[in-house]
């Protein structure tokens, strides 16, 4: 597994994150592409934690709804993890391919993409593993409608006590609000706020709270959930960003943000984007809900199904028939 | 500040300055514990119970545990290797050997990481933990007097950065370490290649298992197996770790034996184990009237850790003699294994299938956050080590 950089032809940049550049790379050997990710070193910082986490977790999970790690390459000055390719991530698929250029996704194209997500999402959390930066960029998309968790960069192994755990995790947009509000000793119901975010923005085509600070996320988030209180959050005037003359909103329905969601979607959507992290559907919870029937009794069978007969579902609902009784 | 100072290799270490060092260090400790006493008044016993969750344990006391635990495998390894550096050939030199024994002893050692770098419980454990998979990893590698020093440093390093949400730069781990950022990012590199960047605690014997399934044409993969024994286990490994580490080494003393009143210097080994005190895991006794009044108190980790009386001595002594037991049991089967072999605790290889430690809830385990938590200014590490 020890490669060399000389194996790779570098072809053209993926994309830039914060510590990271990925560029596409081709295996001169067997001409199978795959993801490089270059992280350059710095000598104060020495290997960056990132990575090391990264590394040390993709390393153990290994799922299909997981990018896979193929291979780690070090060099005096940059450290190189070679990644299986993935054609697009979620935000540029909604880009490319939502109808009305609008970004907004069919709705059969989002069940199937959630059913992935939510498989990917429980196995981390069943191997005590917080993902805790799930946005549209970090989940890729394969030419074959597969979808993949990748940039591990923010999570980590939640089974062990420590003292301090931060609270500047997931992108502003997707952070859920007992972590806005201070939370530090949050656990896998930080990721099902992230994915709730993320279902109603592959509805939409539009990212569902857009705030521009840790505040105006906040009240963003009011706005449509409702400011809560201590009768619909007891303990919420305990976290230490809680205000009590915060801006008073009450509950919008979805319906009218996302007319195109059918009930069950809702009701899913609900689950999710529950403002008490106590009440927020776990990973597995939400892949038994009833809008998952199709996946999860695959015998049955649906009006619905027969009529677009999706070469992607399809492989899908097989690959989904092959895992089920896991669950 | 005096981060400038020029930070001298451990190697060079002048002995004068880490021994002013150890003793203020040591009066630190009495401050803490009140419950210290004399060093030198040896055949006054006193008994401390440790809390189940470790990370409820005390820092000094839980150094303490590790420190025994790690002089007892250096001085197993000592003994069955050379420590010249000019005798072992390049099989047998690895990036942590320093030239000659660092001055400072191991104790000392880790208790200024543990303070001046804010090293959580979770990173002192799992570095005792990564002794076993560096050295299954990397067979040249044997933990003795000439490596134990850069060790603990990139594993404490290496164990912050993977598992802590808020560490230090290796810049600063450098400094408090005494050694050369350059020097520290090869030894964390070196590290994680070695170990093929598997830094979360695991149950590698289960590796092996996988790998034997698969040798045979098995490749039938059982995912509900796999999460049962994947790092999803970490915390219980730990776990493992710290009660193994107290039942072999709690009730462990080095010095008393053998009467040795004249300590070599250079015998860091025997410097800072509270020789004094026997540990027990708070279960490993079950006491009415305790477990009674220690409910009652909110945390039994506190500077007054229940000191037991007389009456409950014998029992205690029977786990003590057990535990020598044990440790004695571990000496002999590594020395009489074979000769290529460094094996270190011994706790991971049999325990781990059939330890099965009861879910004791990790729940409330952010309630007791150590108040001395907050990070001290670099400014005080310096000096200390600058050779005069």
């Amino acid at each position: 597994m020890s490669g060399t950089s000389s194996q790779f032809q570098q072809l053209e940049k993926l994309g830039e994150g914060t510590y990271a550049t990925v560029y596409k790379g081709k295996n001169k050997a067997l001409g199978t592409y795959v993801a490089l990710k270059e992280i350059n070193l710095d000598s104060e910082e020495g290997t960056p934690s990132t990575a090391i986490r990264e590394i040390s977790l993709m390393k153990e999970l290994k799922h299909e709804n997981i990018v896979t790690l193929y291979d780690v390459i070090h060099t005096e000055n940059k450290l190189t993890l070679v990644f299986e390719f993935m054609d697009s991530d979620l935000k540029r698929y909604m880009d490319m391919n939502g109808y009305n250029s609008n970004g907004a996704l069919d709705p059969r194209t989002v069940k199937s993409f959630m059913y992935q997500l939510l498989r990917g999402i429980l196995f981390c959390h069943d191997n005590r593993v917080l993902h805790r930066d799930l946005k549209p960029q970090n989940l890729l998309i394969s030419s074959k409608g597969q979808l993949k968790l990748g940039d591990f960069g923010l999570a980590r192994a939640f089974g062990i006590p420590v003292n301090t755990f931060s609270n500047e995790v997931v992108t502003l947009w997707y952070r859920a609000p007992d972590v806005l509000l201070g939370s530090r000793n949050y656990s896998t119901s930080i990721d099902m706020w992230s994915t709730g975010c993320i279902l109603a923005e592959m509805f939409t085509g539009k990212p569902l709270f857009s705030g521009s600070s840790n505040d105006d996320q906040l009240l963003k988030i009011f706005r449509i959930m409702g400011t809560p209180n201590e009768r619909t959050w007891p303990g919420v005037s305990n976290y230490p960003n809680y205000k009590s003359n915060f801006t008073l909103f009450v509950p919008q329905d979805f319906r009218v943000l996302i007319p195109n969601i059918d009930l069950l979607a809702l009701q899913l959507l609900q689950g999710l984007l529950q403002m008490r992290p106590d009440t927020r559907l776990s990973a597995r919870q939400a892949l038994h809900h009833a809008w998952f029937d199709e996946y999860n009794n695959p015998q049955q069978v649906y009006p619905q199904q027969q009529q677009h007969q999706s070469l992607d579902i399809e492989n899908n609902t097989n690959m989904v028939q092959q895992q089920s009784y896991n669950y | 500040m005096s981060d400038d100072d020029p930070i001298k290799p451990l190697s060079r270490r002048n002995s004068t300055i880490e021994n002013s060092s150890s003793i203020k260090r040591r009066k630190s400790c009495n401050n803490n514990n009140n419950n210290i006493p004399n060093t030198n008044n040896t055949s006054n016993k006193q008994y401390k119970i440790l809390p189940r969750e470790y990370i409820k344990c005390e820092k000094t006391e839980l150094i303490t545990i590790i420190s025994r635990m790690l002089s007892s495998i250096v001085k197993i390894n000592d003994s069955r290797t050379s420590l010249d550096v000019k005798y072992l050939n390049n099989k047998n030199l690895t990036r942590f050997h320093s030239r000659s024994s660092p001055q400072i002893s191991i104790f000392n050692y880790l208790l200024r990481l543990s303070h001046y770098s804010s090293l959580e419980n979770c990173v002192l454990i799992a570095t005792v933990y990564y002794i076993d998979l560096l050295t299954m990893q990397y067979p040249s590698f044997a933990l003795n007097s000439l490596t134990v020093h850069r060790f603990l440093l990139t594993a404490t390093t290496i164990a912050s950065k993977a598992l802590c949400d808020s560490f230090c730069s290796n810049n600063h781990y450098a400094k408090v370490g005494g050694v050369n950022i350059i020097e520290l990012n090869l030894l964390e590199v070196e590290f994680l290649k070695w170990v093929n960047y598997r830094v979360v605690p695991r149950d590698y014997n289960y590796d092996s298992i996988c790998q034997r399934k698969n040798s045979t044409g098995n490749i039938e993969f059982d995912l509900n197996n796999s999460l049962q024994f994947g790092i999803s286990n970490a915390h219980k490994i730990l776990d493992l770790y710290y009660e193994k580490m107290i039942s072999l080494c709690g009730g462990f003393s080095n010095n008393n034996n053998n009467n040795n009143t004249n300590n070599t210097p250079k015998d860091f080994t025997k410097i800072g184990h509270n020789d004094e005190f026997i540990y027990t895991l708070e279960e490993t006794l079950i006491l009415s009237r305790y477990s009674s009044s220690s409910s009652t108190n909110s945390s039994s980790s506190n500077p007054q850790s229940p000191i037991i009386n007389n009456q409950s001595v014998e029992n205690i002594k029977n786990t003590f003699n057990s535990s020598n037991r044990k440790l004695s049991e571990t000496e002999s089967s590594t020395t009489n294994s074979s000769s290529t072999t460094h094996t270190t605790t011994n706790i991971h290889s049999n325990t781990i299938s059939s330890s099965n430690t009861d879910s004791h809830s990790n729940s409330n385990s952010h309630s007791n956050s150590n108040s001395n938590h907050s990070r001290p200014s670099i400014s005080n590490t310096s000096p200390k080590f600058t050779v005069s």
